[in-house]
């Protein structure tokens, strides 16, 4: 909370005078402090920190390392770096799309059906809408948190065990 | 510029001393405010559009682009190489790009482009506009403040205050422990981002009651809960720009402890490292003395433990005049 006052220098001098005067009484001693200090324009202070943040994310996006949606950071770099983990490979060029899971633990709502059966051969995207008991003709874009929401008790930890045990077989 | 003035008693003893500072231009702090506000409102208005277009076209969320995730998926992220669920690439650079904000620029994040902490702060421009057009409200609102800097209000909130680490230490244990996001269950900006997609939880009641408080109390999830709020807090710490305030040309006149959101008692200061600080210049702009208040960039000092601010020419022509006049 603060005082109503805070827009006006509430003191006796006139506003048009540029010197204020400390009052009879207070006593005037240069401040003590063990830091060599420097004045710092504020124009400069808010010009150099708006400026900071904006570079360090610019670096990072031209590092490949930036995704609004996406997966596990290894599998990110992977992708990013081409050399990929297993099946890494973004299904955005921008870098700002969803990145293809490397594990089933990496498996997100927000990625679609095709993207997990692309991720997981042999699996099909016929199974994995099994598994929500969704219709045959949903679309592949469907994402999985949707299809969360349309099923009953199935999840996406769920899925990812249930990835994981269709997969063992193989490895 | 400085230059001693007799008493009234016409002798010059040391009680008797009066001092001329230079006084800082009237519209000045209000420029400083206004491009604060300009700020604000343009980091509002990217974050709302990426919250309207989540949920009208499905387009990424803003949750992407919250920092606080990070710093929940820092363990997971450690011992697995993976994030928790929610957490994406960009809110781990975010949580790097916070963490080096506050290392350099202490609080500057909060004060000036947190959208959390600019919602709260319209609320309660909002509740004032009220408050000032119904004389009882008014009345009510001035006897509030007359008692919040004093006695037991003090001390609740100095209480309360310990709230930021303690919600901190839930983030980032809970995060660790069960690899989810703990405390977006009780985060009131998730609520307000997904707030078309209504739904009753933890995190729209603390939304309410923060609005709610934050009628009458300046940025109060800031002060008491903010999470994030704490991590810059701790890394603040190593920041070396701080408001710095010089007591030769302090009016005591309490303008800035009655400017600052988070109620710093600037004046009992001489540099504000307080962890509650957002670097909002608001105590700066306040200051009628041109020398009072400024921001100040610390550097080594190997010469001396204990010396004299050294800014400008005149500031040190300041000391010397003062030196003389005692």
């Amino acid at each position: 909370m603060r005082s109503p006052s805070r827009d006006s220098h509430g003191d006796a001098t006139p506003a048009s005078a540029r010197e204020l005067i400390i009052p009879a009484g207070r006593h005037p001693v240069p401040t003590q402090t063990r830091l060599r200090t420097r004045r710092v324009p504020v124009a400069m202070y808010v010009a150099a920190l708006l400026v900071l943040p904006a570079l360090i994310v610019a670096g990072f996006m031209s590092a490949g390392l930036w995704a609004t949606k996406g997966t596990s950071i290894t599998a990110q770099a992977g992708s990013g770096t081409g050399s990929g983990t297993g099946s890494g490979e973004s299904s955005a060029e921008d870098g700002t799309g969803d990145v293809a899971p490397a594990a089933p633990a990496d498996v997100r709502g927000s990625m679609t059906v095709k993207e997990v059966a692309d991720a997981f051969p042999p699996l099909t995207a016929a199974q994995i809408l099994t598994q929500f008991k969704a219709p045959p003709n949903t679309p592949g874009t469907t994402q999985l948190k949707d299809l969360v929401e349309a099923s009953d008790g199935m999840d996406i930890p769920a899925l990812r065990i249930w990835i994981q045990t269709q997969l063992k077989p193989q490895t | 510029m400085t230059a001693p003035e007799e008493g009234t008693g016409g002798s010059l003893s040391a009680a008797d001393v009066r001092v001329r500072v230079p006084r800082r231009p009237a519209s000045w702090g209000s420029k400083v405010r206004w491009t604060r506000h300009a700020i604000q409102g343009a980091v509002v208005a990217v974050v709302g559009w990426q919250a309207v277009g989540h949920v009208t076209s499905g387009g990424e969320s803003a949750e992407a682009w919250c920092p606080l995730g990070g710093f929940e998926s820092l363990w997971t992220l450690i011992t697995t190489g993976r994030t928790v669920p929610h957490v994406h690439t960009s809110s781990l650079v975010l949580s790097v790009t916070v963490l080096v904000l506050a290392l350099v620029g202490r609080g500057f994040f909060c004060g000036w482009l947190c959208p959390m902490g600019t919602v709260q702060e319209m609320v309660h421009a909002a509740g004032r506009a009220v408050t000032d057009r119904v004389p009882p409200l008014r009345r009510l609102r001035r006897r509030l403040e007359r008692r919040a800097g004093t006695g037991r209000w003090a001390r609740i909130d100095q209480s309360l205050r310990w709230g930021r680490w303690v919600v901190l230490a839930w983030a980032i244990i809970g995060g660790a422990v069960t690899g989810t996001m703990v405390f977006r269950e009780a985060d009131p900006w998730i609520a307000l981002l997904l707030v078309a997609e209504f739904e009753f939880s933890l995190a729209f009641v603390v939304l309410i009651a923060t609005l709610v408080l934050a009628l009458v109390i300046e940025r109060p999830f800031c002060r008491y809960a903010c999470p994030l709020g704490a991590v810059q807090a701790l890394a603040g710490k190593l920041s070396p720009i701080a408001v710095q305030r010089d007591a030769s040309a302090c009016l005591d006149c309490d303008l800035c402890n009655q400017a600052c959101p988070m109620a710093i008692p600037v004046n009992t200061r001489t540099r504000v490292t307080d962890t509650s600080c957002t670097g909002c210049l608001e105590c700066v702009g306040a200051c009628p003395s041109k020398n009072g208040l400024a921001v100040t960039l610390a550097m080594p000092n190997f010469r001396s433990r204990v010396a004299t601010t050294t800014g400008t020419e005149s500031d040190r022509q300041t000391e010397s005049e003062l030196e003389i006049a005692r």
